[in-house]
C-alpha cells in the first residue's frame, strides 16, 4: 500500500517551484480579474470622485479632503447615521427574535420536510425585492389588511397612521425582507450541535427560555454571527425599502447618498459618504469577527464530545 | 406464536406485574404495563413491560440492541411517551410530567456534557436550574466532584479530559441534581475495556455511597452481572426474565435468557420421565441426562433443552456407569492459562463447551475416539424449548 503510494507522491511534488506557481496564479487570475473590473474599479473611481470639487458649474477641480470634512460636520448627516444606526440594530434584534426559533424549528423539530421548508426559504428570499416591499404596503397601509383586520375586531377605532411611512414600517419590511438570509447560517449552527446536548439540558431541567440563553444561543453562535455580519451591512445601506415604506422618518444614510448624487448631483459629497459608510462597516465587521473567532474556539470541542 | 413461548411469556409476564403492584408503595420507578410503538402501524418496541425499582436498588436492563432497553429508559426520564400502560415515579404517575420537571437524570452514553462550558459549570447546571442558593450549588458541585475524584478538573473545559473523566463528569453532573432514580444508558460503551473494568467498581461504590436507584441500560451481561441488585432481560421488546444475577445465570426462565447471560450449553430432547427431585431428559441423539431442576413447562413428552455450563461438565475418557453421559467427539482445546476450553460435537452434530481447569487436561490421544461428558444433576438445569430461541452469537463463547 505504502510502496504503491510513494511514486504517486513523488510525482505530485516533481513539477519545480515556480510552475507550480504558475498554475495557482492561473486558478485565481479569472476571479481575480473580476473582482478588479466590476469592484475595485468602481471603488477606485468612487474614492478619486470623493476628492473632486462638484458645483453648479460642473466638475472644479481636487480639493483633497474637503468632502469628507463637510459630511462629518454636517449636523444632518449624523442624524440620518443615527436613524440608519438604530433602524438597523433594532430591525436585526427583531429579525434574530424570529431567525432563532425558525432556525430551530427547522434544525429540530420538522424532520420530514426539512429539505422542502428549507428550499422554500430561500424561494421565498428570491422573490423580487420591490415586488416584496409593494406587498408590504398593501398589508401596512391606512386602509391596509392590518389596520382593516384591527378596525374590524374593534381592538382599535382609528387606522394606526404611523404603520406606513414611518421608521416602524421601515424596521418591520427590512427585517422580513432578510429573514432566510439570517435564517439559514443560524440553522447550519443549530444543525451541528448534539441534539444530546439539548436533551441533557432539558433532563437537568432547563425550560425554553433556558435552553435558548444557555444552550441554543451560545452554541450557535458562530452562525448567530454570520447571520449578523451577512445581514446588518446590508441593512445599514439600505436603500430602496426606506424609499418606498419610510417617509421622511424613516430616511436612511443610502438614501441621502443617493439624494445627494442624482438630486443635487453632488457627486464628490455623495462618494465620500459612500467611503464612510464602507469603513463604519468594515469596523463592524472586524469587531464581529473577533467575537466570533472567540466563540469558535469555545464550540469546537462540539466535534469530539 | 407457537404456544409454549406464549404461555411462558404471559406467566413471566403476570408474575412481574404481580411483584410491580405489590412494590408500588415504596417502589423508585415503576413501569406498569408499559408499550411503545413507533409510527402506527410498527411493531411495539417496547411491549406490555412492568417491573418496579426499589428504592436504593441498582436495577439492570440488559438485552441485545434493539430489544427496547434504550427506549424504556427514555420512556422513564420522559423523552418518549408510552403508548399505553404507565411510569410512576416515586409514587406519581409521571406521564404528564416533562421531562425538566421530573426527578430522574440520566447519564448519556456520549456524556452529553455541554461543550462551552467548563467542568463546574455544566456540574452546575442542574441545581442551578432549580434555584438553589449560590452557596449550596457550590457546595453541591464540590461534593460531586470530590466522589468521583475530579476536584482538580473544575475549571477545565470537557474538551480536555479525557474520555473517561469525561463519563465521571457525566455521572456528576446528574447526580449534582439529586434525582430520585439516576438513570444510565450505556455509560461505559465508549471505554475500553480496563477503564470499563474499574468504573464499574467505581459506579457500584457511588451508588451505594449516595442510596439511590440506578436504571442501568446496557448490553453487556457481565456488566450487568458484576453491578446489578435485579436485572430485567430484554429481547424483542419484553421482558424474557426479571431476577437476581444468581437467578439468571443459574436458573434462567427462557433459551433466550439462558444463552445471553454467560456461557451456555443447550442440549435439545425431550422430557422422559419426572419424579419429585428429577427428571430424566432423552437427547436428541439418543443418550439420557438426568436434572434436579426445571422451569415451568418441563412436563414427560415436552420438547426441552437442558443448560449445562462449560466449567460443570467433566469429560471421560472411558463410559461411566449410570444415566448422564453424553458420548462425544472432541473437536478443538483452547489454551487459556489457568483453563482449557474444549470443543466437543455429539452425534447430532451439536456443539458442546466445555472448560477444564489447567491440571486436568486431556491426553493428545483423547481426540482420536470418543469421550464422554456429564455433569451433576444439581448442574443441569431443562428449559421448554420454545419459539425464543437463542440468537446464535449470543450463545457463542465469548472471551
Amino acid at each position: 500500500m505504502a510502496a504503491e503510494l510513494a511514486p504517486a507522491t513523488i510525482l505530485e511534488a516533481e513539477p519545480p517551484r515556480a510552475r507550480k506557481r504558475a498554475r495557482v496564479v492561473a486558478y485565481i487570475s479569472s476571479p481575480v480579474a473580476v473582482l478588479v473590473v466590476f469592484f475595485l474599479g468602481p471603488m477606485g473611481i468612487l474614492g478619486y470622485m470623493s476628492v473632486l470639487k462638484f458645483g453648479i458649474a460642473g466638475v472644479g477641480g481636487f480639493t483633497g479632503l474637503d468632502n469628507y470634512r463637510s459630511v462629518l460636520t454636517d449636523p444632518t448627516f449624523w442624524q440620518i447615521l443615527w436613524t440608519t444606526f438604530t433602524i438597523a440594530t433594532v430591525a436585526m434584534v427583531l429579525m434574530l427574535f424570529f431567525a432563532l426559533p425558525l432556525a430551530y424549528v427547522l434544525a429540530f423539530k420538522v424532520r420530514r420536510y426539512e429539505l422542502q421548508l428549507l428550499l422554500l426559504l430561500v424561494l421565498a428570499d428570491q422573490l423580487n425585492p420591490l415586488i416584496r416591499v409593494y406587498a408590504w404596503r398593501t398589508l401596512l397601509g391606512r386602509e391596509g389588511i392590518i389596520n382593516s383586520a384591527l378596525l374590524f375586531t374593534g381592538l382599535i377605532h382609528q387606522p394606526i397612521e404611523s404603520l406606513l411611512f414611518s421608521k416602524t414600517a421601515v424596521i418591520i419590511v427590512s427585517s422580513a425582507e432578510y429573514l432566510s438570509l439570517a435564517t439559514i447560517p443560524i440553522y447550519a449552527a443549530l444543525k451541528a450541535i448534539d441534539p444530546a446536548i439539548l436533551e441533557a439540558a432539558d433532563d437537568l431541567g432547563a425550560g425554553t427560555f433556558t435552553m435558548y440563553r444557555k444552550m441554543l444561543i451560545p452554541l450557535a453562535a458562530p452562525g448567530i454571527f454570520v447571520a449578523l455580519i451577512l445581514v446588518y451591512i446590508p441593512l445599514f445601506t439600505e436603500f430602496l425599502t426606506p424609499a418606498l415604506v419610510g417617509g421622511t422618518s424613516g430616511f436612511m444614510v443610502g438614501n441621502y447618498i443617493e439624494q445627494q448624487i442624482l438630486k443635487t448631483g453632488n457627486w464628490g459629497v455623495g462618494s465620500a459618504m459612500s467611503f464612510l459608510l464602507l469603513v463604519f462597516a468594515v469596523i463592524f465587521v472586524a469587531i464581529m469577527y473577533k467575537l466570533a473567532a472567540i466563540n469558535r474556539l469555545q464550540s469546537a470541542t462540539n466535534s469530539d464530545a | 406464536m407457537p404456544e409454549p413461548a406464549t404461555t411462558s411469556g404471559s406467566i413471566s409476564g403476570s408474575a412481574t406485574a404481580e411483584q410491580a403492584s405489590e412494590a408500588l408503595p415504596e417502589a423508585a420507578v415503576l413501569a406498569d404495563h408499559v408499550t411503545k410503538r413507533f409510527g402506527s402501524s410498527g411493531g411495539a418496541a417496547v411491549d406490555d413491560v412492568s417491573f418496579a425499582v426499589a428504592k436504593s436498588e441498582f436495577f439492570s436492563l440488559l438485552g441485545p440492541s434493539g430489544c427496547g432497553k434504550t427506549t424504556t429508559l427514555r420512556m422513564i426520564a420522559g423523552f418518549e411517551t408510552p403508548t399505553s400502560g404507565r411510569i410512576v415515579i416515586e409514587g406519581r404517575d409521571a406521564s404528564t410530567i416533562p421531562v425538566h420537571k421530573r426527578n430522574t437524570n440520566l447519564v448519556f452514553q456520549n456524556y452529553a456534557l455541554f461543550p462551552h462550558m467548563t467542568i463546574a459549570q455544566n456540574i452546575a447546571f442542574g441545581p442551578e436550574r432549580k434555584r438553589l442558593p449560590r452557596k449550596e450549588v457550590k457546595q453541591r458541585v464540590g461534593e460531586v466532584l470530590e466522589a468521583v475524584h475530579l476536584s482538580e478538573y473544575a475549571s477545565r473545559y470537557p474538551r480536555e479530559l479525557s474520555g473517561g473523566q469525561q463519563q465521571r463528569v457525566a455521572l456528576a453532573r446528574a447526580l449534582s441534581n439529586r434525582p430520585a432514580v439516576l438513570l444510565l444508558d450505556e455509560p461505559l460503551g465508549a471505554l475500553d475495556l480496563k477503564l470499563r473494568e474499574g468504573m464499574q467498581f467505581e459506579l457500584k461504590r457511588i451508588q451505594r455511597d449516595v442510596g439511590i436507584s440506578f436504571v442501568y441500560v446496557t448490553h453487556d451481561q457481565g456488566e450487568a452481572m458484576t453491578m446489578s441488585d435485579r436485572i430485567a432481560v430484554m429481547n424483542l421488546g419484553k421482558v424474557e426474565h426479571l431476577g437476581t444475577p444468581e437467578e439468571i445465570y443459574l436458573r434462567p426462565r427462557t433459551l433466550f435468557t439462558a444463552g445471553f447471560i454467560g456461557q451456555a450449553n443447550l442440549l435439545s430432547g425431550k422430557v422422559e420421565s419426572k419424579d419429585s427431585d428429577s427428571l430424566i431428559v432423552r437427547l436428541d441423539d439418543g443418550s439420557a441426562m438426568r436434572a434436579s431442576a426445571a422451569a415451568e413447562g418441563c412436563d414427560p413428552g415436552a420438547a426441552v433443552a437442558v443448560m449445562v455450563r462449560p466449567e460443570h461438565l467433566r469429560i471421560a475418557t472411558n463410559e461411566p456407569p449410570g444415566v448422564g453421559a453424553l458420548p462425544v467427539r472432541l473437536v478443538e482445546e483452547t489454551f487459556q492459562g489457568s483453563w482449557s476450553r474444549y470443543a466437543a460435537e455429539t452425534k447430532t452434530g451439536e456443539r458442546v463447551i466445555v472448560n477444564v481447569p489447567s491440571d486436568a487436561r486431556l491426553e493428545r490421544s483423547a481426540f482420536d475416539g470418543t469421550v464422554w461428558l456429564s455433569s451433576d444433576p444439581e448442574q443441569a438445569y431443562v428449559l421448554p424449548s420454545g419459539a425464543t430461541a437463542p440468537q446464535g452469537d449470543a450463545a457463542e463463547p465469548e472471551l
